[in-house]
């Protein structure tokens, strides 16, 4: 059954801000960011008639990440350097230091991309484990590990303590 | 439970995302929509014009042909001139191989319609 605009836009309610979230810590760009998501949702606006619904946040979620891939190595290939430095992290934290943030970025930059993004997907996307393995198309353990080491270095570079 | 809140706090992603997701589609559909009907009224022209340029060339040079060939035949069926004196009217005279010097073999014909002799069918 073709996919509805109604659905699409349900979806789109539904996942604006967890995908806003993930995405916001791959590329650190509102307005990028934001053009990601509309990007994923017209592709798969564009094929409506071979979507499924029930299959649609899925797709949502892959697509947003493909192209959020694309988007990075775009940017490695042309040394494109971001410009908002983390201003709406910082706003939303309440933070005034803007060194924090980028100290953040830096230790977010540093993990390996596939537990980056395990880690944002584990925090943010409000899917569980087996949701998130299916995803990446990796197996759940996997998921479970990436996404502890992920923490343990990213709270070893942003010096918390675990028990913080 | 969400382990690294106070590293990673959730963010409110930018006001008027709905609003501006379905401007885009609908920009992304009247688009669409405009391009398939160029396509359809460039195919309109195109595809006619593609079977004149395919088709048109085989009658026009048969027509040549034909042409041509017509101009060869009434090149050759010009009537030999009389040159021994003979003159023709109302008709043209072709001049034929007799096989012999002092005998000249003419195949005439009038450019009006032979009246039947009296008498005959």
């Amino acid at each position: 059954m073709a996919l509805r605009e109604d659905a699409l836009h349900a979806s789109y309610r539904r996942l604006e801000k967890p995908l806003y979230n993930v995405l916001y810590r791959m590329l650190w760009q509102a307005e990028d960011c934001q053009d990601l998501i509309h990007d994923a949702y017209l592709r798969i606006w564009a094929r409506r008639a071979k979507v499924d619904v029930d299959t649609l946040d899925r797709l949502v979620w892959t697509t947003a990440l493909n192209l959020a891939r694309n988007r990075l190595r775009w940017r490695r290939l042309w040394r494109f350097g971001s410009l908002d430095e983390g201003a709406p992290l910082a706003a939303a934290s309440g933070e005034s230091d803007f060194l924090a943030v980028r100290c953040l970025r830096r230790a977010l930059a540093a993990l390996p991309a596939a537990s980056r993004e395990v880690l944002l997907l584990a925090e943010f996307s409000g899917l569980r484990g087996a949701e998130i393995a299916a995803l990446l198309d990796i197996p759940a353990g996997t998921v479970a590990s990436r996404k502890h080491q992920a923490i343990a270095r990213l709270k070893q570079s942003m010096g918390v303590n675990d028990d913080a | 439970m969400r382990e690294l809140q106070h590293l990673l706090p959730e963010l409110e992603p930018p006001r008027g995302g709905l609003a501006r997701l379905r401007q885009r589609i609908a920009e992304t559909d009247s688009r669409h929509r405009r391009g398939w009907r160029t396509l359809r009224w460039s195919l309109a022209v195109a595809v006619p014009l593609l079977v004149l340029a395919a088709l048109l060339p085989a009658p026009v040079q048969r027509w040549q042909h034909t042409h041509a060939l017509t101009r060869e035949l009434r090149a050759a069926m010009q009537p030999a001139a009389p040159s021994n004196g003979l003159r023709v009217e109302n008709g043209a005279a072709l001049s034929l191989p007799s096989g012999q010097v002092h005998v000249h073999l003419y195949l005439v014909q009038g450019t009006t319609p032979l009246q039947p002799a009296p008498g005959s069918r």
